[in-house]
């Protein structure tokens, strides 16, 4: 298994990198981290023409908080959030949900802004910036940046708004007040895999009530997303096993699962009421 | 801006310069292009992790890495464990533990769990076992291969001292 | 200091810890060219054309083959019982006129790199008209479209005893339909072979998997048209064989040929997409078993009818598997009758051929799922249900009535009930077995399931050593049996090491090279370590005879008052003073030399063993499985295993072996299987999508190694164990899913699906919910 041959870039600015972009469009793939791209590229499933391999644009890996947002940069790794430090919740959330993601060689190198850019269903971060209702920063030579929300960002399997000449140089996610309360939980065949079902549930405590309750779904449907009448459900709710199964199973009913080789519908709902239920459960935890 | 691409990598604490295509992937270039093959590749996918080796003392997937991405890097193989006489903690661990099987995913392993105990030398027994986990093996019992690496480390800790 | 039956530590290991151990990948040839395979992309079509026009615009393109170019060769044949019926399943080298399997090797073209030889081979089109493919075994009878051959290649029968009669007389008629998904050995390295054709001397030098050099030689010379000294096959490393490997393949073949026609070496390596789709598969297969028991609760007799979905095409292996499967499927117990009746049964699917525990792991899943339904059925447990039937070691040796791979069957040894209590009170599996009802007490779902298995080794034939001494007092075992990673080399260094005297260290065991080859058969069925063991135990003995008379000439002391450690020779009394180094021995009786002893060659013998029969270790396999209910998702995280190898050589290296084998059968229980789509495309087609368990799910496998039933069929009492591990597993992780369901019965197929758990499960919770 070897790579369609190519042209390769290697930038050194993000202006020289969306002018790489402008100039060969659809033809042209950017390289981060590379750890879904080059297995992509290795079996001959993507043949871009060109390679624009960003690991040389110089301060693109520190994260930064501005206006109240975190602002992850295009190089920034997985493992970078291990050790991601930032007031309030947020930083613990990003540091759970990165220890799920594969293991540790891939980790290393694979990106944040590279998984969103991927697109994966199973994709923790894809699922993360849905829930914590993140900014994309598109980028392009000849219109500039525009701000792309998460919910419009995801548009279907591996497919997203991004246009052709674009590139997600910044992924902005606001900063989670100190009463924030999260669960995450994946569930998977083995330790490392894509989950079979994510789920991310992130409220705020209000006397003994949740408030502001966003709960997510990744792995189950075509993108992930947040699950409305689960949030109503919760909304302004004292947290209880039983209201987290009637949500659980409310999730289930109005989940829309793609039916995969190891799944049929009734199964995806199934592992749908166990994750949500799961992650329910893990935010009233420590 | 071309196919074939001029490229310089310390490997193994020499510099290597060697002409390679943009797409021939770090694992095919120490193969053949240092003909150290000591690195072994088994999915080309990611997944398998036998092509393992410390990239700026990271342990990542070389058939995941184009060489001209290593590019001013500097590598580290199976290959520089040892001198040929002396072996490493690491090497010495897993004979003593029966941690080889067929030997095929052993310079992965070995190159994987270095660079997980170079970057954390204090991961506990879970920690360790998730890092092996990452490789995947047929024929090498996992649980040998997690004690080798317990026994490394505490070899490891002794000559810092 | 006595080394057999001390765990000592590998040898040899270095290289492989160091990078340094050459595996077939890592040969580079000067000129060489690069092979890849056009496969078939159709399940099952008439091959109408073949357009490699565009190949030739790579760069690097040396030629493109297809079976026209390749008319000379003859098909792929057998290894083991040719017969001329089994004749037209044999694979072509490259297809004529019909694919009939996603992967099969249509084209093949060299390049002088491997990327352009990936960059052609995509370019080669096939024209393919698609025929309605045949992928099931319970699939269409019709199907088959245009084919002469019949579906059923061949019908395995095995019988002895009176069926009628036991059936008529037993209380009760036991039935489960049971069967196995495909899976596969996926071992950590894909296949691969480099030849070169040497004019000077007019070989083909061939570099692979050596476990079966010498049959591989033969039937390559013969396909070549070729003197057997025309070909020589070298050993290289190997990253993982399980009996997928070093089988003859069309690709071998193909190579070896080019390397001949070409005048220029030629290696092909797969990649892994190429190995899942079409390397050797096993295990598919579906039973239904009945057992006849009597009131008592013993068992009469057992009658199977099973069939196995061979794939496309017969592999060198013939109809083993199905052979094994059936003569093992009695196993431990005693049976008044048995009949079985095994259907080798053509599909559009990749060949199946051998994977480590071939016929055992069949047999045992079939069998021992039935005895867990005659628990069921008179509701005593399960582990009573197996005393009262097993063999007891009153009855050894036990003769089975029947022959299997052409050798009659007879047990040679065996205490099972003991290795069952043994086992018990070792782990303490009362205190395993009362903690999962505890925790279905409280409403996990935990169970405990045991499986008891028969295991065979050392089939076959005859096994060759050569054992010299060098002038440096250095030892070399040249053996044809397999160093694949199972310690072999160490076990047969000690074997060597306590007879003659040497240290293991200066022993180095050399095996695999047909070129330095006498007679010998190779690795297979577990047997190496027993054939090449007894066969290295009477080398050394002659060695040790022969040092000794040499010493007893040189020191003029009697041989009965010598000793050998360590390499060195002296008076048995006396701890000090002259001693006699192996080496300036072996310098004085070099050949030819005034003491060369009796046959003039010096320090060299040779050890030759018959095949005295089969011999019949047996094990105990005990799993743990919890169930999350809510997904179906299995998770076992231990597993014990008792095991009689009648002489454990090198216990670590029999838990090691055992312990990866449990681990190898716990993926095909839970994890790994073949599957294809209804049009027979294989949805495993990567490592992302076939999922070898890690470090995090595989169990902690507690292993009690005995030596209470020693082999009568060699003087070391040795059994194999290479295959142990895997054996028991699948039977016994479907035993513990159906305790911790609570359903007896529920698992019939391997792997287990969580959706199928899930289904039960829901059905369960919506029938509570409405009751």
């Amino acid at each position: 298994m070897r790579a369609a041959a190519f042209d390769y870039h290697a930038p050194s600015s993000l202006d020289e990198a969306v002018g790489l972009l402008a100039e060969h469009g659809d033809d042209a793939r950017v390289l981060a981290g590379g750890q879904s791209l080059v297995p992509a590229m290795n079996s001959r499933l993507a043949r871009p023409g060109h390679v624009i391999d960003i690991n040389r644009i110089a301060h693109a890996e520190r994260p930064h908080v501005s206006a109240g947002r975190l602002r992850i940069p295009p190089l920034m790794r997985h493992v970078d959030f291990d050790t991601l430090a930032v007031d309030g919740p947020l930083g613990p959330l990003m540091r759970d949900v990165t220890r799920h993601i594969s293991h540790l060689p891939i980790r290393l190198r694979g990106t944040f802004c590279g998984s969103v850019a991927n697109a994966d269903p199973a994709s923790e971060w894809c699922l993360a910036t849905t829930v914590l209702g993140a900014e994309m920063i598109a980028r392009s030579a000849r219109r500039g940046v525009r701000n792309v929300l998460a919910k419009a960002f995801y548009e279907s399997i591996m497919t997203t708004a991004l246009a052709d000449d674009e590139m997600l140089v910044e992924v902005q996610i606001p900063l989670l007040s100190p009463f924030v309360r999260y669960g995450f939980h994946k569930i998977a065949r083995r330790s490392g895999d894509y989950g079979l079902a994510l789920c991310l549930v992130v409220y705020e405590r209000d006397e003994d009530e949740m408030v502001k309750v966003r709960v997510g779904l990744g792995g189950v449907e075509a993108v992930p997303r947040r699950l409305g009448a689960v949030e109503e459900l919760l909304e302004r709710r004292q947290p209880s096993r039983r209201l987290f199964r009637e949500a659980a199973d409310l999730a289930a009913e109005i989940a829309d699962p793609l039916v995969t080789a190891d799944g049929d519908e009734a199964y995806q709902r199934d592992l749908t009421r166990a994750v949500v239920t799961r992650a329910l459960d893990r935010s009233l935890e420590g | 801006m071309s196919r074939n691409i001029r490229i310089t990598m310390e490997v193994n604490g020499e510099d290597r310069t060697i002409v390679v295509e943009a797409r021939t992937t770090l694992a095919d270039a120490l193969r053949e292009g240092c003909h150290l093959t000591g690195t072994k590749t088994g999915c080309e996918d990611g997944v398998c992790g036998a092509c393992t080796v410390l990239v700026d003392g990271e342990p990542i997937r070389s058939c995941l890495m184009f060489a001209v991405q290593a590019h001013g890097r500097a590598v580290r193989t199976v290959e520089s464990l040892s001198d040929g006489i002396t072996l490493h903690p690491l090497q010495v661990a897993f004979h003593e533990h029966h941690a080889v099987g067929c030997g095929y995913c052993t310079p992965g392993l070995l190159m994987l769990t270095l660079g997980a105990l170079e970057r954390s030398p204090e991961i506990d027994e879970d920690e360790i076992q998730r890092v092996v986990a990452a490789n995947s093996c047929r024929c090498t019992d996992a649980h040998a291969v997690v004690k080798a690496v317990r026994a490394a480390q505490t070899a490891m800790r002794a000559g810092r001292e | 200091m006595k080394h057999v039956g001390r765990s000592h530590p590998r040898l040899g290991d270095t290289p492989f810890l160091t990078g340094k151990a050459g595996f077939v990948g890592d040969i580079a040839l000067v000129d060489q060219l690069h092979m890849r395979v056009v496969r078939s992309p159709i399940a099952f079509g008439r091959l109408r054309g073949i357009d490699a026009a565009a190949a030739f615009a790579v760069p690097g393109l040396v030629a493109v083959w297809t079976a026209e170019d390749v008319a000379a060769l003859p098909p792929v044949g057998f290894r083991l019982a040719a017969a001329p019926t089994l004749e037209p399943y044999c694979q072509p080298v490259l297809a004529v006129d019909v694919v009939r399997y996603v992967g099969e090797p249509v084209a093949v073209v060299f390049a002088t790199t491997a990327t352009a030889a990936e960059d052609a081979a995509e370019l080669v089109a096939l024209d393919i008209d698609l025929l309605a493919p045949v992928l099931t075994l319970t699939g269409s009878s019709r199907g088959f479209e245009g084919e002469t051959r019949p579906a059923e290649a061949a019908t395995v029968r095995k019988a002895f005893g009176d069926l009628a009669g036991a059936m008529a007389r037993a209380d009760r008629v036991v039935e489960v339909s049971v069967g196995l998904d495909r899976d596969g050995a996926v071992p950590g390295e894909t296949r691969g072979v480099v030849a070169r054709w040497d004019g000077g001397r007019d070989v083909i030098e061939i570099w692979g998997d050596a476990r079966l050099a010498p049959a591989n030689r033969d039937a390559l010379a013969t396909m070549l048209g070729r003197p057997l000294a025309g070909v020589e096959i070298n050993a290289v490393a190997v990253g993982g064989d399980f009996g997928m490997r070093g089988e003859l393949y069309p690709e071998d073949v193909l190579v070896a040929y080019a390397a001949r026609t070409l005048e220029r070496p030629v290696r092909w390596i797969e990649d892994r997409r190429e190995h899942l789709i079409a390397a050797d598969q096993a295990r598919a297969m579906a039973a239904t078993a009945k057992a006849a028991v009597a009131a008592d609760g013993r068992l009469l007799a057992l009658d199977v009818e099973f069939a196995i979905d061979q794939g496309a095409y017969l592999r060198p292996t013939g109809t083993m598997v199905a052979d094994l499967t059936a003569a093992m499927l009695p196993g431990p117990y005693r049976l008044e009758a048995f009949r079985a009746v095994g259907r080798v049964r053509m599909t559009n699917r990749t060949p199946a051929g051998a994977y480590r525990g071939a016929g055992r792991v069949e047999a045992t899943f079939v069998r021992e799922r039935l005895m867990d339904a005659v628990a069921a059925a008179t509701g005593s447990p399960p582990l009573e249900v197996r005393r009262r039937s097993f063999l007891t070691p009153e009855e050894m040796p036990a003769d089975r009535h029947m022959t299997t791979l052409g050798v009659p069957m007879t047990i040679d040894s065996g205490r099972y009930q003991s290795l069952i209590d043994q086992l018990t009170k070792r782990f303490s599996l009362e205190l395993v077995h009362r903690r999962a009802i505890d925790r279905r007490a409280h409403g996990e779902l935990a169970g405990v399931g045991t499986a008891v298995f028969v295991e065979t080794s050392a089939a076959g034939k005859y096994e060759h050593v050569t054992l010299s001494v060098d002038p440096s007092g250095n030892l070399e075992l040249v053996t044809t049996a397999s160093e694949l990673g199972q310690g072999l080399s160490t076990l047969l260094a000690q074997i060597v090491a306590d007879i003659v005297g040497a240290d293991p260290e200066r022993i180095r065991v050399t095996h695999g090279a047909s070129t330095r080859l006498g007679d010998g058969v190779g690795t297979f069925l577990a047997r190496s370590s027993v054939m090449a063991g007894t066969a290295a135990q009477y080398a050394a003995e002659l060695m040790r005879d022969k040092i000794l008379a040499g010493a007893e000439a040189l020191l003029e002391v009697p041989r009965e008052r010598l000793t050998i450690h360590s390499g060195r020779i002296r008076e048995a009394d006396r701890h000090f003073g002259t001693a006699l180094e192996l080496a300036d021995l072996a310098r004085k009786m070099l050949p030819g030399g005034p003491l060369a002893g009796a046959d003039g060659r010096g320090l060299v013998t040779e050890g030759w063993v018959e095949g005295e029969g089969m011999t019949f270790p047996y094990g105990v396999a005990v799993a743990v499985a919890e169930i999350d209910a809510m997904t179906g998702l299995v998770r076992v995280p231990r597993v014990f295993i008792g095991y009689d190898v009648g002489n454990a050589i090198n216990p670590a290296l029999v838990e090691s072996q055992i312990a990866t084998g449990a681990v190898q059968g716990l993926s095909s229980a839970l994890f790994t299987s073949l599957d294809v789509s209804p049009a027979g495309e294989p949805l495993r087609v990567g490592l992302t999508d076939y999922l070898i368990p890690s470090a995090t799910e595989s169990p902690s496998v507690d292993v009690l190694i005995t030596e209470d039933a020693p082999s009568l069929t060699n003087p070391l009492g040795m059994k194999g164990a290479g295959t142990a591990g895997v054996t028991g597993i699948g039977a016994a992780v479907a035993a513990a899913i159906d305790e911790a369901l609570q359903v007896p019965g529920f698992t019939t197929h391997l792997p287990v699906r969580p959706v199928a758990i899930r289904n039960l499960l829901r059905k369960r919770s919506g029938k509570s919910e409405r009751g």
